[in-house]
């Protein structure tokens, strides 16, 4: 019977309705600095020892486009990503592992032995180096962070994942470069990746696959990058003031329960870009604050019985730290 | 790395030998699932029902990673600082592999595609940045995906490097509607952009506008 109680507190019921849980801060990254990640994560650690933050967070590190180097063969030496601040443009998976390392031995150094955090890797799914040898370079380095995290005793607070910004783009990869590399990314990776990308176009009443979305993708196309693929989770983006982002989600989950074969899809974020809108001086229409953007998804989800589940947090996004 | 770093780390990896993962069973992963109900509500979350297999199998790792860590944590030493402090900064080539680069003005010209943080509906042909004592300026050129007749700039600035701190970005649109602009050259920080129909305009990155 204890064993009972305790596996309830590990695996929570669905509940017709939860209170905002606080959120996260995700990141555009635009310094690849590890003291200047460490003491972010320092200060994260702190705010969430003294109920500033959420006790428990899942964030993003969004370090940009994908990108390789070649030698003078042509032959790929590294892949990496395009940091959102040019200066520092290409860095390597390798000085990412470092970077990703130091945040969250900051959060575990300046943290009570309380809080945890999951901190999820991304990439966008543009440019040419977005193939399926980056989706496995992507998830060898999650590997590689997490060997860090355990080797160095962080373990117990600190954990990485990946991050995908699927998005259907114009210029943007097609859903095939997508499809590759998430496929890539499960079988290298012995970790997750959060889908954090959006739904663009797609159907706000509609769950059967037949009304397009932009450029002509599916909700089943969507479906599969954020919970078909093995290691795939949602973390939408939940932008639009209006609601349409979390009722666009909420047909995607219709479509898995209904045609995916999936008996259940799990949302566990919901991402909002208020802090960056604010940085950029403003995003009309798109700028849902992160209990906004929480509340409008979560009660999408709950209000169908074939939907309805736990959301248990959101993060909003901003440029560097 | 500092010598009292060394030493922590020293500490870290060779004073609490970690076990290793070789005992990474679903039974134990679970049991240290249990164990640490507050941490696994990291772990989870929707439904309630089991999840996929390859995602669950996720999961119970992290449990049991985090179960391994909390029966051996390290010490809390924030006076030692992050462990790879340094990232060395690569040479200009490897910064921008297979991109041309081209100093002009006060920075450089990256041909590149990149679009700047959370960029959609546009098309990016080029950019200009500088990284300077007192702040970084990024200048991203190009045009709206859907009317290609619009230019389009997206001006950011922020603190200098390391941190990049206090970013703000404008999303300017040119003046006049000439098509999608790329950086052709600059004095300075005065920029002169060329669209795609021949005309071109100058953009004052010192002060973020058009002139």
């Amino acid at each position: 019977m204890a064993a009972l109680v305790l596996m309830s507190a590990v695996l929570p019921s669905p509940v017709s309705a939860q209170t905002f849980p606080g959120y996260s801060v995700s990141y555009y990254m635009t310094s690849h600095d590890g003291t200047v990640a460490y003491n972010a994560g320092c200060a994260v650690g702190q705010a969430a020892s003294s109920g500033g933050r959420p006790v428990s967070e899942t964030i993003v590190m969004d370090f940009g486009a994908p990108g390789y180097d070649t030698n003078a063969q042509g032959q790929i030496i590294s892949y990496g990503a395009w940091f959102f601040s040019p200066g520092y443009g290409y860095q390597t998976t390798s000085v990412i592992t470092n970077l990703v390392y130091d945040f969250g031995e900051g959060f575990y150094d300046c943290s009570t032995a309380t809080p945890v955090i999951v901190i999820a890797a991304g990439v966008a799914s543009e440019g040419a180096a977005f193939i399926a040898g980056h989706g496995t370079a992507w998830g060898q380095m999650v590997n590689a962070i997490n060997a860090l995290f355990v080797s160095h005793h962080l373990s117990s607070q600190v954990s990485a994942y990946g991050a995908l910004d699927a998005e259907n783009e114009s210029g943007w990869a097609g859903y095939s470069a997508n499809k590759a590399w998430a496929d890539a990314f499960s079988a290298a990776s012995n970790y997750l990746y959060l889908d954090f990308g959006d739904a663009g176009g797609c159907s706000t009443t509609s769950y059967n696959n037949s009304v397009k979305c932009n450029l002509n993708w599916t909700q089943s196309m969507f479906f599969y990058l954020s919970w078909g693929a093995p290691d795939a989770v949602p973390f939408p983006e939940i932008y639009a003031t209006s609601g349409a982002n979390a009722l666009q989600w909420k047909m995607i989950v219709l479509y898995a329960y209904v045609y995916g074969g999936a008996t259940s899809m799990d949302i566990w974020v919901s991402l909002t870009q208020a802090a960056a809108c604010v940085q950029k001086g403003g995003c009309s229409g798109t700028n849902n604050s992160a209990s906004a953007g929480w509340t409008q998804l979560h009660n999408a989800l709950i209000s169908d019985s074939r939907t309805t589940q736990n959301l248990n947090w959101a993060s909003d996004i901003r440029y560097g730290y | 790395m500092g010598t009292s770093r060394m030493r922590r780390r020293f500490s870290r990896h060779m004073q609490r030998p970690h076990p290793g993962l070789r005992a990474a069973t679903l039974g134990l992963s679970l049991a240290a699932a249990i164990s640490v109900a507050g941490a696994a509500l990291v772990l989870g979350g929707g439904s309630g029902d089991r999840l996929p297999s390859q995602k669950q199998a996720a999961l119970d790792r992290i449990a049991h990673e985090r179960a391994v860590g909390q029966a051996d944590p390290a010490p809390k030493d924030p006076a030692a600082g992050p462990l790879f402090s340094t990232n060395p900064q690569p040479s200009a080539a490897a910064l921008f592999p297979g991109v041309k680069t081209t100093a002009a003005g006060g920075g450089l010209i990256v041909e590149t595609g990149n679009g700047p943080p959370g960029a959609k509906d546009s098309v990016w042909l080029n950019l200009w940045q500088e990284d300077g004592a007192t702040r970084s300026v990024a200048v991203y050129a190009g045009g709206v995906a859907d009317d290609p007749d619009q230019g389009l700039v997206v001006f950011i600035v922020s603190g200098p490097p390391p941190a990049f701190a206090n970013t703000v970005e404008q999303d300017l649109p040119t003046p006049t509607r000439a098509g999608a602009v790329r950086v052709e050259a600059a004095t300075g920080e005065v920029l002169t952009l060329l669209a795609t129909d021949g005309t071109r305009f100058t953009f004052d990155a010192g002060t973020g506008t058009f002139r």
